[in-house]
C-alpha cells in the first residue's frame, strides 16, 4: 500500500531526478571519476602536480579561492580582478577585430578584386599563432598594455573577417535578382538584403574568434609579464612553484572561456533571424 | 492591340570553360500584345528561362535586342517584374514586410497611406490577410507563391514575368492558383509571359503559346494561339473542342523535339553544324503541319 501510494505522488526530489537526472548526473560522475583519479595519482606520488585537495588544503590558495576580491595594490590582487583585467584586455581587442572584421569582411565579400588581391595575404596572416604576434608586436608598439589589445586583435579578427567574407559571397542569386528587378537602393540592399543574408555567418566568426581571443589573452600576458591579468598570475604563480594557484587560476579560465561563449551564443540565438 | 514587348533577332551564347561557347538561343522574333498571356513551353535546357531572363533584363542577348514599351531593355527594372521559380522571398522578413519592400522602394512616390493600402490590397488578393504577419518559413509552398505573386502585382508592373511559377508545387495546389493567377490577369488585364513545361497549365492560361525547339540554337518552332474564350473556367476548357487538339500538337512537338535530340545525340558532340541542321529539320516539320 505504501509502496504503491508513493508510485502514484513522487517526492519533488524524485521528480527532479526522473527529468533532468538523464541529463545531470552523467556529466556530475564524469567529474567526479576524473576528480578522484587525479586525487589519487597525486597521492600515490605518480605526479608532482598537486592534488585538487590542495586548492582547499593549500593556505595562500585558500585565501585565492576565497577571496576573489581583495587589492592590496600593484600585481597583488584577487582573481576577479586579474580576470576582470584580462576580460577588459579582451574586450577592447575583439571590439576591435569584430569591427575591423566585418566592415572588411563585407567589403572584400562584395568586391571580387579586392577578394583576390587580399585573400593570399589574409591566409598567410591568419596560419600566424597569437605567441608569434607577441615579439612583433612588441617591437611596433612599445606600450604593453596596446600590446597585448593588438595580440587578441589579430588572433580574433581572421575568423570574423573570413566568415564575414563567405556570408556576403554565399548570398543567393534569387535575392541578388529580386534586388535587381525592383532596382534597390543601396542603403537599403544593405539593411534588409546582404546584412540579414551574412548574419549568421558573421556570428559563426564571432563566436569562434571569442574562444581565440581569450586563448590569446593568456599567452600574450604571460610572454607580455608585468601586467594585472590571469594569464600574467598564472605565469608568476609557476615562477614561486604555487602550482596549487595555477591550477585555481586554470579553472577561472576554462570557466570565464565557457561563460564567454555561451554568451555570444545567447546573443546569437536573440540577434540572427530564424529562417 | 499595341505591341508591348518586341522581341528582334535575339541569340545568345554562353561562354564555357575550355574557350568555347554555346548556342543557346538563335534567331528568336516575337511581338507581345498588350493584355496577353503568353507562354513559352520546351524541354528544359532549351533556353526558355533565357529568354524570359533577357526580357526581364537580368540577361543580355549576345546579338539582337529585346524592347519594352518601345523602350530598349538594357538592365532589369520593376517594369518587369518577375516571379522566380523558387519565390525568392526574404525568409527574415514576414509576408507584409516583403511586399512592403517592393511597395516602398518601386511606388516611394505615393503617400505612406496609399503604400500600406496597396499592400494590404495585394495581400487580401491572393487570400494571405491571415498570414501576413507570418514568416515565409511558416508558410506552405503554395502560400510562398502568392506573396511573390502578391509583390510582383503590387507595383504594377508593365509585364509579368513567370518562371515555372507553380514547378515546385503539388497538383491541387498547382491548380487552385493557376485559377487565381488567371483571374487576377484577367481582371487587372495584366501582361503576362509565362515559362512552364506543363502542357495543360499552358493551353488553360495562354492566348498564345510559344513553342521552343531543342538547343544548341534553340528559336521558336511554332506560336499556336489558344481560341478558348475568357473567361476560363477549368472544366469548361477541358471540354472545348480546341482543347484536346491543342494539347496533343504541343505533346507532338514536345515529342518529336525529344526525338531529334535522341537521334542527333551520337552526332552531337564537335561541330555546331550538326545541331542547326536538326534545329532546321524541326521547323521544317512544324511549318508544314501548320
Amino acid at each position: 500500500m505504501v509502496a504503491q501510494s508513493q508510485r502514484l505522488s513522487p517526492t519533488p526530489l524524485q521528480q527532479w531526478r526522473q527529468k533532468y537526472g538523464p541529463q545531470v548526473l552523467p556529466p556530475l560522475m564524469g567529474i567526479a571519476a576524473f576528480l578522484a583519479l587525479w586525487q589519487a595519482a597525486s597521492t600515490l606520488g605518480l605526479t608532482r602536480l598537486p592534488a585538487p585537495s590542495s586548492l582547499i588544503m593549500d593556505e595562500d590558495t585558500r585565501t585565492l579561492l576565497l577571496n576573489p576580491f581583495f587589492d592590496r595594490g600593484g600585481l597583488d590582487k584577487g582573481l576577479f580582478w586579474q580576470t576582470l583585467a584580462s576580460l577588459t584586455r579582451v574586450a577592447k581587442g575583439y571590439l576591435a577585430a569584430a569591427v575591423v572584421g566585418i566592415s572588411l569582411g563585407i567589403l572584400v565579400g562584395v568586391n571580387p578584386i579586392i577578394h583576390r588581391a587580399l585573400d593570399p595575404i589574409f591566409e598567410f596572416l591568419r596560419m600566424i599563432a597569437p605567441l608569434a604576434w607577441v615579439p612583433i608586436t612588441l617591437s611596433a608598439l612599445p606600450n604593453v598594455q596596446v600590446a597585448a589589445t593588438f595580440v587578441i586583435f589579430i588572433t580574433s579578427v581572421w575568423p570574423i573577417l573570413i566568415n564575414t567574407t563567405v556570408g556576403v559571397q554565399q548570398i543567393p542569386q534569387d535575392y541578388k535578382n529580386v534586388a535587381l528587378v525592383l532596382q534597390i537602393s543601396p542603403r537599403k540592399y544593405f539593411c534588409k538584403i546582404l546584412l540579414p543574408a551574412a548574419l549568421p555567418y558573421i556570428f559563426t566568426g564571432l563566436r569562434i574568434a571569442i574562444g581565440l581571443a581569450w586563448l590569446a589573452i593568456i599567452a600574450a600576458e604571460i610572454v607580455m609579464s608585468g601586467v594585472v591579468g590571469i594569464g600574467f598570475f598564472i605565469w608568476d604563480a609557476y615562477q614561486q612553484n604555487y602550482v596549487s594557484e595555477v591550477i585555481l587560476a586554470v579553472i577561472y579560465i576554462g570557466a570565464v572561456g565557457l561563460i564567454l561563449d555561451r554568451l555570444v551564443a545567447w546573443v546569437q540565438r536573440r540577434i540572427v533571424p530564424e529562417q | 492591340m499595341a505591341v508591348l514587348v518586341a522581341v528582334e533577332q535575339v541569340t545568345k551564347q554562353f561562354p564555357l570553360a575550355g574557350g568555347n561557347s554555346y548556342l543557346a538561343l538563335q534567331g528568336i522574333n516575337l511581338e507581345i500584345q498588350r493584355g496577353e498571356f503568353i507562354s513559352f513551353i520546351g524541354h528544359s535546357g532549351c533556353g526558355k528561362s533565357t529568354l524570359l531572363n533577357m526580357i526581364a533584363g537580368l540577361d543580355r542577348p549576345t546579338q539582337g535586342q529585346v524592347w519594352v514599351e518601345g523602350r530598349l531593355v538594357q538592365q532589369p527594372g520593376p517594369d518587369r517584374m518577375v516571379v522566380f521559380q523558387n519565390y525568392s522571398l526574404l525568409p527574415w522578413l514576414t509576408v507584409w514586410e516583403n511586399i512592403a519592400l517592393a511597395v516602398e522602394e518601386v511606388l516611394a512616390h505615393l503617400p505612406p497611406a496609399q503604400q500600406r493600402q496597396i499592400i494590404q490590397q495585394h495581400i487580401d488578393l491572393v487570400g494571405l490577410t491571415a498570414a501576413k504577419h507570418q514568416l515565409p518559413a511558416h508558410l506552405s509552398g503554395g502560400m510562398r507563391q502568392r506573396v511573390a505573386i502578391a509583390r510582383a502585382l503590387a507595383i504594377r508592373p508593365q509585364v509579368l514575368l513567370l518562371d515555372e511559377p507553380f514547378g515546385a508545387l503539388d497538383a491541387l495546389t498547382r491548380g487552385n492558383l493557376q485559377e487565381q493567377l488567371m483571374r487576377i490577369c484577367e481582371e487587372h488585364r495584366v501582361t503576362t509571359v509565362m515559362v512552364t513545361h506543363d502542357v495543360d497549365e499552358a493551353v488553360f492560361l495562354s492566348d498564345r503559346i510559344v513553342m521552343l525547339t531543342n538547343g544548341p540554337g534553340a528559336h521558336i518552332g511554332n506560336i499556336l494561339t489558344v481560341d478558348i474564350p475568357r473567361p476560363r473556367r477549368r472544366m469548361e476548357v477541358v471540354k472545348h473542342p480546341s482543347y484536346y487538339s491543342l494539347r496533343s500538337e504541343i505533346i507532338y512537338f514536345l515529342n518529336q523535339q525529344k526525338r531529334i535530340k535522341k537521334n542527333a545525340l551520337p552526332l552531337g558532340d564537335g561541330s555546331g553544324s550538326a545541331w542547326s541542321g536538326k534545329g532546321e529539320f524541326g521547323t521544317a516539320e512544324l511549318t508544314r503541319r501548320q
